[in-house]
């Protein structure tokens, strides 16, 4: 391979490197944990994505097109009538389910499917025939079912084996008629029943969940005026995409996690090779004596730096491969509770995300380095500069440096806050108010170190003061890359704060209602029976009753939850309005609907607007009769009164009770319920308090992910630290030994440098807290706005503003540990003998 | 104008003229070299000798192009070394001038061979050139045996007569060498001063001696007094 300097050039700069072993092992490690974190995390977000879309796909078969309903089923005789006409494209009913199996964790997906409707579409039945699957046992069978091999020794079955499904406190068993080979992860999930079974199970008698159909363009418009309302065609691989698609911004909030990671190893190595560079500039000017130009000079930092990002994005993908395993199930773990059910067996690596990864690592590295390189280039021919001239010109720049950082700052601050725009605004901007403060924390630590100057310290804690000023170059992009780190923490953990906080007190709110009552069924809002709603009325401890129903219908290619409710005046005060006229429940009253902020924000229809809804009869406008906070989902749902539900859904059931007790007597009517209402069904009967805990137990699961990610940057930000101080330590070697043999013990060597140490962190603390601050501004009121589509309040306890500024100190002592050591413990009778 | 210091060869390598310089330290101007005139043959020795801070190094910087006067010019070869840009000021003393330093500057992180190999890689001469031109410079300091050690392994008189080999490597037609001797003790320097004339001598390179000691400038073809800003004989 063609080097572009000579040979020698480049062996004397890699030489340098590993002579500072321990200066390019920390630059390596922030490379490689940036590296790491970014690529685990698309790796994470990747494999969830593929897992679904594969288990999707496995189920799709080679359908290209599928009849949805709106209210999420159709009617078992839409099939019939279609594959009755002439001409029909080919058509395959399904049902598709998920179930709790006994001992088994997770819940599968049941789907059903109609022997002679298959062929076409899956050779799942076929293949099963094929391995001996009696067609006429199939459809006799009561139970019947066909898992792959992949599957099967997932639930530890084999053919003959039975699995044990538990529905409404009856059980009911499922026996392994045959299977197909097939060990693909995206089969694991899937038992295969026969139609009628499905329905039974599922309690979709005479209901279809979709009909699949292989069209071309010619037959997409057989079904022109052949579908009845509420029933539309839809894209079958648009739609995986359209699912997939929900967590986007989930995802996007991870990635700009893990970027944060890597801008603070970009500080590490801009850290390192900046050492680099200073500590070898009388080299670098013998070089320029002897006739390497100054762009050969960048060239030779430029090329150390490669070797070390090629090297740090290697040992980056394999950590990151590492990480990503554990990641993938946490990330799994949320997206299923939030977006889709997904089934992950392992991290699927992707050779994009690994490109990325690559050129995130090479590209960060060297645009990290372009600063150091150029100062080399700039190295005078035997420079003769001193530290000390160094210093005083880094010095000059620390006041530019800030003004320019300040503008940045405050120009990300304006772009996030000010400029209408996407979430990936929101992050830029983000990104540039930590890059600007970055830049300005060199300026605070100037500030601090002139503040403390004028306190009566200790005479080591004074030199440690002073001292900080000496080595100003390299200590303040030290101080910076852990403000970051300390700053983005922060930021990410007010933002949960106000979260939490906002979630916790709409949870008091809407759960207003003592007693919720439900169907206990692995199928969500599962009916419950008519009687139940007139016995739980007449219960003598029962003050007043509301009740719910919720069905699913898809807008603009997204899940939205109807819940049409009947409110008792206590569950409506649980509402919190926006904007509220006073006049928002008369107008629900009088047919109009409550829409969820999300939805309000997704699709900008407020109060006194109107909303278009698929029903069973047809798409059908609602008033708005007000926007509601709601954090339940990002997707929306609407609240609409329950008779029109009624009306419109052909439905008369109810699946949720809320009670109120009378005269507050809870535990009497708890007592009562569990008595009374349970012979009726099997049911879930909770306290408020309950589900208000477990809803919050799910929030801080949710956010698992992200505090993995902190305590991550926060690792990276502490190798910072120890990569400065290990570099001042190496230069510094002579003048330690000439304090110990003035005869400066041991022990005050260490605190000399684990006040400086110390300093650091403060400093870097106390810059984190208003950038911290800044930034959870920015991720609550616009992130997570325009992400999501949920406004809350901002709420920044002292709590973690006091933890930022110990965790700053803490790290930056724990970093400060082992140069302490090592400084002290060096003898120093060879640093006096050694040349100057 | 002191005619001493005007080379009378007819074969001039080296012609200074007017060279003045200044510098500002703590706001105060010092002038360093005032209005002097140097002038050098092919193949000639000249030593200069000076009280230290009289300006030595800085006229050494200032005849290769390291450094550039307030006024005056230097002429090397025919070429103005002061009217070219920065970057063919590099290319220049890569081509023409080698150095030999009091602290001896060697690269650190190359071995002594690397070190004498470089000058050579950096003016693209072939690897087969390079290792033949290099075994020869080894063999001539009677270095060969070390020839893989590294600098901060070799005794300071090692270091110099690497230094001086380094320095010749490229066979420029002009050498400087700061207080070559100065880091020395009374042996090894006359050691190496002995290498330094023989070599330079031997490459008929012509070179500019900076030093304090008597007895490397009586080793030179001439000896001139840098005193108040100006060059004067000895």
């Amino acid at each position: 391979m063609r080097l572009p300097i000579p040979k020698l050039l480049f062996l004397a700069g890699l030489r340098h490197l590993l002579r500072q072993r321990s200066q390019a092992l920390l630059a390596l490690t922030g490379v490689t944990l940036g590296v790491a974190v970014v690529l685990a995390i698309d790796l994470a977000n990747q494999s969830a994505r593929e897992a679904f879309a594969d288990s999707a796909a496995a189920l799709r078969g080679t359908a290209t097109h599928r009849l949805v309903g709106a209210t999420g089923t159709l009617p078992q005789q839409l099939y019939v009538d279609l594959f009755r006409q002439p001409g029909h494209p080919p058509m395959a009913p399904v049902i598709s389910a998920r179930v709790v199996l006994d001992g088994i964790p997770g819940r599968p997906q049941l789907v059903g499917l109609d022997l002679f409707a298959e062929r076409g579409f899956r050779t799942t039945l076929e293949r099963a025939v094929d391995t001996g699957l009696s067609a006429s046992d199939w459809l006799t069978t009561p139970g019947a079912v066909v898992v792959s091999t992949g599957a099967a020794a997932r639930l530890g079955v084999d053919v003959g084996g039975t699995l044990t499904l538990r529905r409404r406190g009856t059980a009911q068993t499922l026996q392994v008629a045959a299977l197909y080979p097939d060990h693909r992860l995206a089969t694991r999930d899937l038992l295969i029943v026969d139609i009628a079974t499905a329905q039974a199970i599922t309690g979709l008698d005479g209901r279809l969940s979709h009909i699949d159909l292989i069209l071309d363009d010619a037959a997409r418009h057989w079904f022109d005026a052949r579908l009845p309302p509420g029933v539309s065609l839809v894209d079958a691989r648009r739609e995986i995409d359209g699912i997939t698609g929900m967590s986007a911004a989930f995802e996007l909030n991870l990635t700009a996690m893990s970027l944060l990671a890597l801008l603070v190893g970009m500080f590490l190595i801009f850290n390192a090779m900046s050492f680099t560079v200073v500590q070898r500039r009388n080299v670098l000017g013998r070089l320029r004596a002897l006739g390497v130009t100054a762009s050969q000079l960048q060239v030779q930092v430029l090329t150390e730096a490669l070797v070390l990002a090629l090297l740090g994005t290697l040992l980056g993908a394999l950590l990151g491969l590492w990480l990503g395993q554990g990641l993938t199930a946490i990330v799994a773990s949320t997206i299923s509770s939030l977006y889709y059910e997904v089934t992950v067996d392992g991290v699927h690596i992707a050779a994009g995300s690994l490109v990325k990864a690559a050129v995130l690592g090479t590209g960060g590295t060297l645009l990290a380095v372009l600063a150091p390189a150029r100062r080399a280039a700039a190295t005078p021919p035997l420079t003769t500069l001193s530290r000390s001239a160094l210093e005083a010109s880094a010095a000059r720049l620390v006041g530019s440096t800030a003004a320019f950082g300040a503008l940045l700052a405050t120009g990300g601050l304006l772009l996030a806050l000010r400029v209408p725009g996407g979430v990936v605004l929101g992050f830029a901007g983000l990104f540039a108010l930590l890059l600007g403060a970055a830049m300005a924390t060199p300026q605070a630590l100037q500030g601090v170190r002139r503040l403390l100057h004028l306190l009566p310290l200790p005479r080591t804690a004074r030199m440690a003061v002073r001292d900080t000023g000496r080595h100003l170059s390299r200590l303040a992009t030290a101080s910076a890359a852990l403000m970051v780190a300390l700053a983005a923490s922060l930021g990410v953990a007010v933002m949960i704060d106000s979260m939490r906080s906002s979630v916790d007190a709409w949870l008091g709110d809407l759960l207003a209602a003592d007693l919720y009552v439900a169907a206990r069924d692995d199928q969500d809002h599962a009916p419950l029976p008519p009687a139940l709603t007139r016995l739980a009325a007449e219960l003598p401890q029962t003050a007043a009753i509301s009740r719910y129903r919720s069905v699913h219908v898809a807008m603009g290619g997204r899940p939205l939850r109807v819940v049409a409710a009947e409110l008792a005046a206590p569950s409506r005060r649980g509402f919190r309005l926006l904007d509220d006229d006073g006049d928002s429940w008369a107008r629900f009253d009088d047919g109009g609907v409550l829409v969820s902020e999300p939805l309000a924000h997704r699709t900008g229809v407020g109060t006194g607007g109107t909303l278009t809804l698929p029903t069973p009869d047809g798409p059908q406008a609602f008033r708005v009769a007000a926007v509601f906070q709601d954090y339940a989902s990002e997707h929306g749902r609407v609240f609409m009164p329950l008779a029109d539900y009624r009306r419109l859904w052909h439905d008369p059931d109810v699946d949720t009770l809320a009670l109120f007790a009378r005269a507050g007597d809870v535990a009497a009517l708890h007592a009562a319920a569990v008595a009374q209402l349970s012979e009726v069904d099997d049911l879930i009967i909770t306290a408020a308090a309950e589900i208000r805990t477990e809803s919050l137990r799910i929030f801080d699961r949710t956010f698992r992910i992200t505090e993995v990610l902190r305590y991550l940057l926060l690792l990276v930000a502490v190798i910072g630290i120890l990569s400065a101080l290990m570099a001042i330590q190496l230069d510094r070697r002579r003048e330690y030994a000439v304090l110990r043999a003035l005869g400066m013990t041991r022990a005050q060597i260490s605190r000399l440098i684990l006040a400086q140490s110390g300093l650091l962190g403060l400093v870097a603390g106390l810059a984190a807290v208003p950038t911290g601050l800044l930034a959870a501004w920015v991720l609550t009121d616009v992130i997570q706005l325009r992400a999501f589509g949920w406004s809350m309040r901002f709420v920044a306890s002292p709590g973690p503003l006091l933890l930022t500024v110990m965790l700053g100190v803490l790290a930056a002592l724990a970093a400060g540990l082992y140069p302490a050591w090592r400084s002290a413990r060096e003898d120093p009778a060879p640093q006096l003998r050694e040349e100057a | 104008m002191p005619t001493e210091i005007l080379s009378s060869s007819a074969d001039a390598l080296l012609s200074a003229r007017g060279l003045r310089k200044a510098y500002v330290s703590g706001g105060t101007r010092q002038l360093v070299l005032d209005d002097l005139d140097l002038d050098l043959a092919r193949g000639e020795i000249v030593a200069v000798i000076g009280a230290s801070g009289s300006g030595k190094t800085s006229l050494l910087n200032l005849l290769c192009g390291i450094d550039s006067p307030d006024a005056g010019d230097v002429v090397i070869d025919g070429i103005d070394v002061h009217a070219r840009r920065e970057p063919d000021k590099t290319l220049f003393r890569r081509r023409h001038v080698g150095f030999v330093f009091q602290f001896f500057n060697l690269i650190p992180t190359l071995t002594v061979r690397e070190n004498l190999a470089l000058p050579l890689e950096l003016l693209g001469r072939p690897q087969a050139e390079i290792a033949m031109r290099v075994s020869g410079l080894l063999d001539g300091i009677a270095l060969a045996h070390i020839a893989e050690r590294f600098p901060d392994t070799l005794s300071g008189g090692e270091q110099q007569r690497v230094a001086v080999a380094r320095a010749l490597a490229h066979t420029p037609s002009l050498l400087l060498a700061d207080e070559p001797t100065g880091n020395l003790d009374t042996h090894t320097a006359g050691n190496v001063t002995a290498l330094l004339i023989d070599m330079t001598r031997a490459h008929r390179a012509a070179m500019v001696i900076v030093t304090h000691s008597p007895a490397v400038a009586a080793c030179a073809d001439r000896q001139l007094r840098l005193a108040d800003g100006r060059l004067v004989g000895v």
